[in-house]
């Protein structure tokens, strides 16, 4: 047996998104927590847990820890990529995102406003969306040249780029990345080099020759893709409610009444509970 | 220091703010049963500047009663309880109420004015049925003045049942022996409705259903700071949560988790009174905070719960979790203005993209130890992210021992990193040790002073190359901390396996740091064991220990107490609360 301890009172954060995002809401699970890990307690009486205005407890009678653990995560967000169309003769991909853990009736959808920033960091060009999609035009010769493949702002000001030669079998790009040193002033040749090495090799490339203050590498158009998709999926992906799953009101308020403690098997509480990617 | 824990407080209103509601606990806000009876409260000139507190200028209007009107079970308890206010007489007139608590006139607890042979005094009555009444005087009291005036009332306690206190001070008792009446309290009030024509001031009105509760301790708004609750998975006693994360999801019984509106610093003070870890990762969201209403998170020195400077099991409170998921974290503070205290953390990751510890903006890791365990290859993961979630940039990492972040193939891992990278000047990583990981400490744009890194494949990555940003650090890579004082292809020699103290001879690090004791954004004095640096003028060692040798001088007696056989005894050990004293020497005490 395994018990999950519930929120009963509601969290509240006046920020909206902050508030779906961060605060325990009536019926959300908290906890998943052993048999027994009360019954018997002489200081339990004094805990928070005691207050039954905060809690109520539902014992899954057939059920392990591990089994039900599942049921204490948040609602996360999980995008997924599809490529429309590739043009390898110009490094350019079509690419739809869109968002894989979106309720039935749209909830978490993925929006152009979502995204878009990490989009255009990237020099991503021609973004659109429709319902729980977003396309756009991801290019090899923009991403490497964008402030997100570097992580350094306005980075087209801070140095020039050379387009030296593209393989369209191959897809590999090769690239003169020249740095301004007046634009890094805290920073000597060393630690620029330093700097613009580890990048390269961060999104793919491999520094094939170097002229202080001028970089020559190659990159290959899948492999900044793949670290563009990593990347945005970092930062853009976060989480859209505390917790996927919840029971609902009348559900809490029929256990609330019974005292705050009930039992359920795993298929009692599975047709109760409510996933929000279903609602 | 004791646990300060206000969860007993029902009910705090201050009239400062607009005579609203300034606080209120349990099952039940309290609400004005008029807002109109508050409203345009006059200003008496020359009172503020007696009002105790944080008084601010608005007052209720003389004559006024302000009553709230209570329900079932809520706010007041009439069997229990306590009451505590400020009150100002600017007129006396006998009778006027201060404060009623009742179900009606035949049951009711209230505080009245009253004269007793020219001295002014304040009534304590309780009455239930109807029946004989028991009251208390107390006090000697003037006009102009303010004064705190307590009620206490414990009709299923011990005898005398009933108690007066005026500033904190028992002032009478006295025993009700029909008991507490059946039916409970609907109606609170405040003032005197029955306007006799006294000119009263009243503030700061406390209630509590503890009638042990000290009111007066707690009288200031500002002693309302701290909300402070015990997180111990071995649910010992005075424990309020046995995991950190369901501290979290009750926003640590804090009033709304809005600290600024209610001027609280939520505390979790973390224990582990059986041996137990906190094994449930941790997500910290859904706060609002500022930099003196803040969140922290921390094991009290005091209580022994804390580790020693290495990682420790047993008695001591630890957060063990391993990741199920790629994106997984052991912990992440998206709430801004945390800190992170005395804590260890263990995280053992198979997965890709995770996180041992995240903090938002303004968040602060001291005194900890952040262990990774990984066996898998190519896992990106970072131990301390500094300035997480996109919140903005900056953050602390003070004092802390780090290690262990490095896949099985040594190609990723950050021991501690910083999340705003390039620009974010407002992140300070100081007097850290980091061993064993791939990437010791990534410091682009961060103030990175005093921290050591050993045995990582690359110690400092993209620290900033002028002194200002990062010096007096240590490496065992050569080439590696940028920084005039920096020292790096260093050997360094610690206390023993996993355990990072400086021994006596390392001298890769020790006295070569630099004095941060006056620094301008984050003065410190100690390190990782809470043991003095040495002062303003010391050398500091570099890293999150402080090389310290204890001595002592004993006089030494053998059992008959014979002078003749008396020494003196001069011993040493590094750390002044643990360890076994080593003979540094005896000598032998020459009779004069």
């Amino acid at each position: 047996m395994a018990q999950i301890l519930f929120r009963l009172k509601d969290n509240v954060h006046p920020d909206p998104d902050k508030d779906r995002r961060g605060s325990y809401k009536k019926g959300y699970p908290v906890s998943i927590k052993p048999d027994g890990w009360y019954e018997g307690n002489p200081n339990w009486a004094q805990s928070a847990y005691a207050d039954k205005t905060k809690w109520f407890v539902v014992e899954v009678t057939d059920a392990t820890v591990e089994q039900l653990q599942h049921y204490a995560g948040s609602w996360k967000d999980n995008f997924d990529y599809e490529i429309v169309e590739a043009r390898p003769a110009q490094g350019q991909y079509d690419v739809r995102v869109f968002e894989q853990n979106a309720s039935a009736s749209g909830a978490n959808a993925i929006t152009q406003a979502k995204v878009e920033s990490f989009l255009t960091k990237w020099g991503c060009t021609a973004i659109s969306a429709t319902t729980n999609s977003v396309a756009f035009t991801f290019s090899l010769w923009n991403a490497v040249r964008s402030d997100a493949f570097w992580e350094i702002p306005s980075v087209v000001l801070k140095g020039s780029f050379v387009l030296n030669g593209y393989t369209p079998a191959t897809g590999v790009g090769n690239i003169t990345f020249t740095v301004l040193e007046s634009a890094f002033p805290n920073m000597d040749q060393a630690k620029i080099t330093t700097m613009i090495t580890r990048k390269v090799e961060e999104r793919g490339g491999t520094v094939i020759g170097v002229d202080y203050p001028a970089f020559a590498f190659t990159i290959e158009r899948s492999d900044i893709l793949q670290r563009f998709r990593a990347d945005v999926k970092r930062k853009g992906e976060g989480i859209y409610r505390r917790r996927q799953f919840v029971l609902p009101t009348a559900v809490v308020d029929t256990i609330v009444a019974a005292g705050g403690f009930v039992q359920r098997t795993k298929a009692e509480l599975l047709a109760e509970i409510r996933n929000g990617l279903s609602e | 220091m004791a646990t300060v824990h206000y969860k007993d407080i029902l009910f705090y209103w201050g009239f400062e703010n607009s005579l609203t509601v300034e606080k209120s606990f349990g099952d039940t806000t309290a609400t004005a049963q008029s807002a109109a009876t508050f409203a345009a409260p006059p200003t008496k000139a020359g009172v503020a500047s007696s009002m105790p507190g944080s008084y601010s200028g608005s007052y209720p209007t003389p004559f006024d009663c302000h009553t709230f009107v209570v329900s079932n079970g809520d706010i007041v308890d009439h069997i229990s309880g306590r009451v505590g206010f400020y009150v100002y007489i600017d007129t006396w007139a006998d009778g006027d109420f201060l404060w009623n608590c009742s179900y009606n006139s035949s049951n009711q607890i209230y505080l009245a004015l009253t004269t007793i042979s020219t001295v002014k005094q304040i009534q304590l009555h309780y009455r239930s049925g109807g029946g004989d009444s028991a009251n208390v005087f107390g006090g000697t009291l003037a006009e102009d003045a303010w004064y705190f005036i307590e009620a206490k009332w414990n009709l299923s306690g011990t005898n005398p049942n009933l108690e007066l206190f005026i500033n904190g001070s028992s002032v009478g008792t006295a025993t009700d022996a029909q008991g507490a009446w059946a039916a409970t309290p609907t109606l609170c009030e405040v003032g005197t409705p029955t306007d006799l024509g006294s000119v009263i001031y009243v503030d700061q009105l406390i209630h509590s259903n503890d009638p042990a509760r000290d009111l007066y301790a707690i009288r200031d708004r500002t002693d309302f700071l701290s909300v402070t609750t015990v997180v111990d998975p071995d649910s010992g006693s005075g424990y309020d949560y046995d995991s950190l994360s369901d501290w979290e999801s009750d926003l640590g019984d804090t009033t709304s988790g809005d600290l600024p509106a209610y001027n609280e610093i939520a505390v979790a003070k973390c224990r582990c009174t059986g041996g137990t870890a906190d094994t449930t990762a941790v997500t910290i969201d859904g706060w609002t905070t500022d930099s003196t209403r803040y969140i922290k998170v921390w094991t009290d020195p005091a209580e022994g719960y804390r580790h020693n400077g290495t990682y420790q099991t047993g008695n001591k409170y630890r957060l063990e979790a391993t990741t199920i998921a790629d994106w997984h974290w052991g912990v992440r503070a998206s709430a801004q203005n945390i800190v992170f205290d005395g804590i260890q953390l263990k995280y053992t990751y198979s997965h890709t993209q995770v996180l041992a510890l995240g903090l938002g903006s303004r968040g602060s890791v001291q005194n900890s130890i952040v262990w990774g365990v990984c066996s898998t290859a190519s896992c990106i993961c970072d131990g301390i992210l500094l300035g997480d979630t996109s919140l903005g940039c900056g953050g602390y990492a003070i004092n802390n021992i780090v290690y262990g972040f490095k896949d099985s193939n040594d190609s990723q891992g950050v021991g501690i990193n910083n999340a705003v990278t390039w620009l974010s000047e407002n992140t300070y990583m100081l007097n850290n040790t980091v061993v064993g990981c791939h990437v010791g400490i990534s410091g682009a744009g961060c103030f990175v002073f005093n921290n050591l890194c050993s045995g990582c494949t690359d110690g400092f990555l993209d620290c900033e190359a002028d002194d200002a940003h990062c010096d007096y650090n240590a490496s065992s890579v050569s080439g590696d901390a940028p920084g005039t004082h920096s020292r790096n292809n260093q050997t360094f020699t610690f206390a023993g396996a996993s355990d990072y103290h400086l021994a006596a001879s390392d001298a890769g690090a020790k006295g070569y740091g630099l004095n941060l004791y006056n620094h301008s954004v984050w003065p410190f004095q100690t390190d990782i064991d809470g043991q003095d640096r040495g002062g303003s003028g010391a050398t500091w060692d570099i890293g999150a220990d402080e090389y310290v040798r204890t001595v002592r001088l004993r006089f030494l007696l053998d059992a008959a107490g014979d002078p003749a056989a008396a020494q003196f005894q001069l011993e040493y050990r590094y750390k002044p609360n643990e360890g076994s004293w080593g003979d540094w020497a005896i000598v032998p005490e020459t009779k004069p």
